[in-house]
């Protein structure tokens, strides 16, 4: 009996709640091939954009010179794989340190995005009531609110910037989030198991999250690794547009950079590859999502065949 | 708090209407918002260590009469006694007790647990509210007297790893764990399988013997309530209609509602032979109806004085049994007189 409990002990820390919930789905995700490709794809982004700098054959802003000449728009090479562009600047390199500002750009976004959306959803949809209205009306304004064009006024009255370009992605996109974690959360909080734990005397914030959090998870890592997709998405766009600092070698710049420069067409190794790698990675977060989803609505339907 | 010698909880008239959802154009118009009258003067007494059913249909607001002896829905009007106190007078410290005290078991046994937490989690959980302290020892405790041998095998299983029987086991030991005085089961079996139906019916009957506790059973099948309660309340659209020993319900009801129910229960003899009472039509939806017998719609003996609500009374033979039907209590001659604006408190006066 003793040792039992012993044992017991142990296991609890490994079974700790978070730890258990996200190594078990993430080992049932992996299972799927294609959720593979994309989670090794976003592990290699991750990685460069942590070692990209350290990968790069030259530093980003140096214009290289060829016999005294700059090495202007030279094509694919063996000492440029991706070529130069109309400064001299070495593509591979440019793109391998474009990682890191993209990578913050997601998880940046991305971060701000579930956590305002979470809280304001959590909130109107378990207090309800006035708070709820109050909630769901700022919710419906923000909704009103066209993304690119406030972006751009809001970005030169902050100044223009990295941070502030992300900043302003971040305050504007929680509002889907918001709304549909609410919902969640009014069906969540009718359910049987959460009545039983009022019941037992359960105060507010122990319902909210050792219940309704958990439960809601993984819609809210959907919305997680949407809300990444987003915002490296819409930053781009911005970037695009020129309201974003351009000394901040993203991905986004570089397309801009290139486009800018009139060669967007003749010098396809120079606007492609950035332009691929934004479209893959917001591919990835999406469908990466998706699979976490699909796997946490399994262990419901598992639950209702039983039940049948 | 103090304590009682009477009923641990007990309903005097209470009453719950739901406010239709209202449109904005009903605002504007200032229509009178129709009320579901989802329980309509309900007066009950739960004393300790009985048993008692609540019977009734789908939709005749058992469950929300649960939920609001539960707490969880506020009375629209009425009063809810625990041991004797006002639970609208209720304190933080009160209501603390009460939780501990009261206890409820749902109907679906794969939605009544958290499917995140493991079974130690979910009995843990009220054990921790209330701090209560040696925890392994009374989940293992609790699982053996729910029958889940041996307990260790269940403690770290999820929800979804357990069979329907299992997981309303677990639902019982939670119920139970707190040791408390009364448990409110909202038809704790009826999505079990019928072998399930049994062994788990029988574990709870027995429980509340053992461990003195008292029980609210609710459901819409008579033969589990007869089975584990001692006292039977038939409840229809809302109200009462009767209210008696299980025995004496079982073999002689007086309510047509009740002997309508009593009809349809199959027996199991080919031989035997009784008259049918069929029931006709659907239960109304107790949205904005006035007085009257709430089943007159149905009643084989339906009489105009039908049009007035029949008093909850004692039957006459019998002071151990209650019913409201115009049936059972004389009338003045001539009803017509009567027979307006009658309320339930006020009814017209009878048995000269
Ligand atoms: S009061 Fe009248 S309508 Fe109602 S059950 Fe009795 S006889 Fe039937």
């Amino acid at each position: 009996m003793v040792k039992n409990n012993l044992s017991l002990m142990d296991n609890r820390f490994a079974n700790n709640y978070v730890v258990r919930n996200v190594v078990g789905s993430l080992r049932l995700m992996l299972e799927d091939k294609a959720t593979m490709v994309y989670f090794s794809y976003l592990v290699f982004v991750l990685f460069l954009g942590a070692f990209g700098p350290m990968l790069a054959p030259y530093p980003y802003d140096e214009t290289l010179y060829v016999n005294g000449e700059i090495l202007r728009s030279a094509p694919p090479s063996l000492a440029h794989p991706l070529g130069t562009n109309n400064i001299g600047q070495d593509i591979f390199s440019r793109l391998l340190y474009g990682a890191r500002p993209t990578m913050i750009t997601g998880l940046l976004g991305g971060s701000m995005i579930i956590s305002i959306g979470m809280t304001v959803g959590v909130t109107a949809g378990y207090v309800g009531g006035r708070v709820d209205n109050t909630l769901m009306r700022i919710t419906d304004v923000v909704y009103g609110v066209p993304l690119i064009p406030f972006a751009i006024v809001l970005v030169s009255l902050f100044g223009i910037g990295f941070v502030q370009s992300i900043v302003v992605i971040g305050l504007l996109l929680w509002r889907g989030n918001a709304r549909v974690l609410r919902s969640q959360v009014l069906q969540i909080r009718e359910r049987p198991f959460i009545l039983a734990s009022k019941a037992a005397g359960a105060s507010r914030t122990r319902i909210v999250f050792k219940h309704v959090l958990p439960n809601i998870a993984p819609m809210a890592v959907l919305f997680f690794s949407l809300g990444i997709g987003f915002s490296i998405l819409i930053q781009a766009t911005l970037a695009f547009l020129g309201v974003t600092s351009p000394f901040i070698p993203s991905w986004g710049v570089m397309v801009r950079s290139a486009y800018n420069s009139g060669l967007m067409s003749q010098a396809w190794w120079w606007s492609l590859p950035p332009g691929l790698m934004i479209a893959f990675t917001v591919l990835a977060t999406f469908m990466f999502g998706r699979s976490y989803e699909n796997i946490a609505g399994q262990g419901n339907e598992e639950a209702f065949v039983q039940a049948g | 708090m103090t304590e009682n010698a009477g009923p641990v909880l007990e309903t005097q008239n209470l009453e719950k209407y739901f406010d239709q959802s209202t449109s904005i154009i009903d605002t504007l118009l200032r229509r009178e918002n129709e009320k579901v009258q989802a329980v309509d003067g309900v007066s009950i007494a739960l004393d300790s260590n009985e048993s008692q059913g609540v019977i009734g249909e789908s939709g005749c607001g058992k469950t929300t009469l649960l939920k609001t002896l539960m707490g969880l829905y506020q009375p629209t009007n009425g009063k809810i006694l625990f041991k004797g106190n006002d639970t609208a007078e209720f304190g933080r410290k009160d209501w603390k007790e009460f939780r501990r005290n009261v206890q409820i078991i749902f109907q679906d046994p794969f939605d009544s647990l958290d499917p995140k937490l493991t079974i130690r989690e979910t009995l843990e959980e009220p054990l921790k509210i209330h701090n209560i302290s040696n925890v392994d020892e009374r989940i293992v405790d609790i699982l053996e007297q729910v029958e889940l041998n041996p307990p260790e095998k269940y403690l770290d299983r999820f929800p979804r790893q357990m069979s329907g029987g299992e997981l309303q086991r677990v639902s019982i030991a939670r119920a139970l764990i707190l040791e408390p005085e009364v448990i409110l089961a909202d038809e704790p079996v009826s999505m079990l399988d019928v072998s399930t139906q049994a062994s788990i019916l029988n574990l709870l009957s027995e429980l509340v013997d053992e461990l003195d506790v008292s029980m609210f059973y609710i459901s819409h099948d008579l033969s589990t309530v007869s089975y584990v309660c001692d006292r039977i309340n038939v409840m229809y659209l809302g109200r009462i209609v009767e209210s008696a020993p299980t025995s004496e319900l079982l073999e002689d009801p007086q309510h047509p509602y009740s002997q309508a129910l009593i009809d349809a229960v199959p027996i199991p003899d080919p031989k035997y032979n009784r008259g049918y009472t069929t029931l006709e039509g659907d239960v109304q939806n107790p949205v904005g109806i006035g007085d009257g017998c709430r089943f007159r719609d149905r009643c084989p003996d339906r009489m105009d004085v039908c049009e007035q609500t029949p008093k909850f009374i004692d039957v006459e033979s019998d002071d151990d049994r209650k019913v409201a039907c115009h049936l059972y209590y004389d009338h003045p001659q001539h009803t017509e007189t009567a027979h307006t604006d009658e309320e339930q408190q006020e009814p017209e006066v009878s048995a000269q």
